[in-house]
């Protein structure tokens, strides 16, 4: 897929599933030229409901949340790197889908890329809810592979 | 696990460089200097070359340039904090004042968790100030201390 004009494009990631399949499909668009930015969202409600379903404790839980999920940002970046596919990460905790939308609004971004990945369980369920969701909120493109 | 790898100095207030190229130098020259890596050169070629690829900017006006490669002996971390900030191409456009170096080996198991762990100590505004505010090194272990414990 050649994505002609749009330079910057940011990833969502919702999980370690997610990243994988991403580094293994993202040269199913044309990556010259381009810069992604590799944005892991973690959704403090969906961790409240998972800590609730496992009876751990919130807090603790959320931090080893993110621990892993920077572990696998840098991962991404560096496997990005070595195909010479230029990125930047960050990582945000909160409302996953308005956390999405206003880091794509204050970074100006216009092009959303997704994993076509739908993990069974929570985090499916969830990021199918987000993606519909950011269909109806989201004015400009969204692309999956 | 960043205060292991850390002294005092392995802390650099403030860093001079005004550019990118100049602080990623500014790093390399004092690893040199305290014999954590050999070769500068090959060193700074490769490090302005994954700059180039993949920004280690965050937010916030944080940048964690860093290094996975064979030509470093062992893992290390450096702490800069430059007062005028520098253009690292952040995402949110901040110029980056607070820089941590690392480097390790190609197999390292600690390079990921480190990064991480900086990371993750560098999204509290809290201790983003306390470091940008630190008169000097002594100052700068105590905000990673405290953080870590």
């Amino acid at each position: 897929m050649i994505l002609k004009g749009e330079k910057r494009i940011l990833i969502p990631i919702f999980s370690e599933k997610d990243m994988l399949y991403l580094i293994k499909n993202i040269e199913k668009i044309d990556t010259e030229g381009k810069e992604f930015i590799l944005l892991r969202l973690i959704d403090e409600q969906m961790t409240k409901n998972v800590c609730q379903r496992l009876r751990r404790d919130p807090e603790e839980y959320l931090s080893s949340i993110i621990d892993s999920a920077w572990n696998n940002l840098y991962y991404f970046q560096e496997e990005l790197t070595k195909k010479e596919i230029h990125s930047k990460v960050s990582l945000k905790t909160g409302n996953a889908l308005n956390e999405l939308i206003d880091f794509g609004k204050k970074t100006k971004i216009k092009v959303i890329l997704f994993s076509r990945l739908l993990d069974s369980g929570f985090e499916g369920i969830f990021k199918e809810k987000l993606l519909k969701n950011l269909l109806i909120s989201w004015e400009e493109t969204i692309i999956i592979i | 696990m960043i205060k292991e790898l850390l002294t005092k100095e392995r802390i650099i207030i403030p860093l001079t460089g005004k550019t990118k190229e100049e602080i990623l130098r500014e790093f390399v020259d004092h690893a040199k200097e305290l014999k954590l890596i050999d070769d500068s050169e090959q060193v700074y070629n490769r490090i302005l070359e994954l700059e180039n690829i993949g920004s280690s900017a965050l937010e916030k006006g944080i940048a964690l340039p860093h290094i996975r490669d064979n030509i470093i002996r062992n893992i290390f971390v450096l702490i800069g904090i430059s007062k005028s900030g520098v253009d690292f191409d952040s995402i949110d456009g901040e110029l980056s004042t607070i820089i941590f170096f690392i480097g390790a080996q190609r197999n390292d198991k600690k390079y990921l968790p480190l990064l991480s762990k900086i990371s993750q100590m560098c999204s509290y505004g809290e201790t983003r100030e306390s470091l940008l505010n630190a008169h000097n090194v002594d100052e700068v272990m105590g905000v990673i201390s405290n953080w870590e414990t």
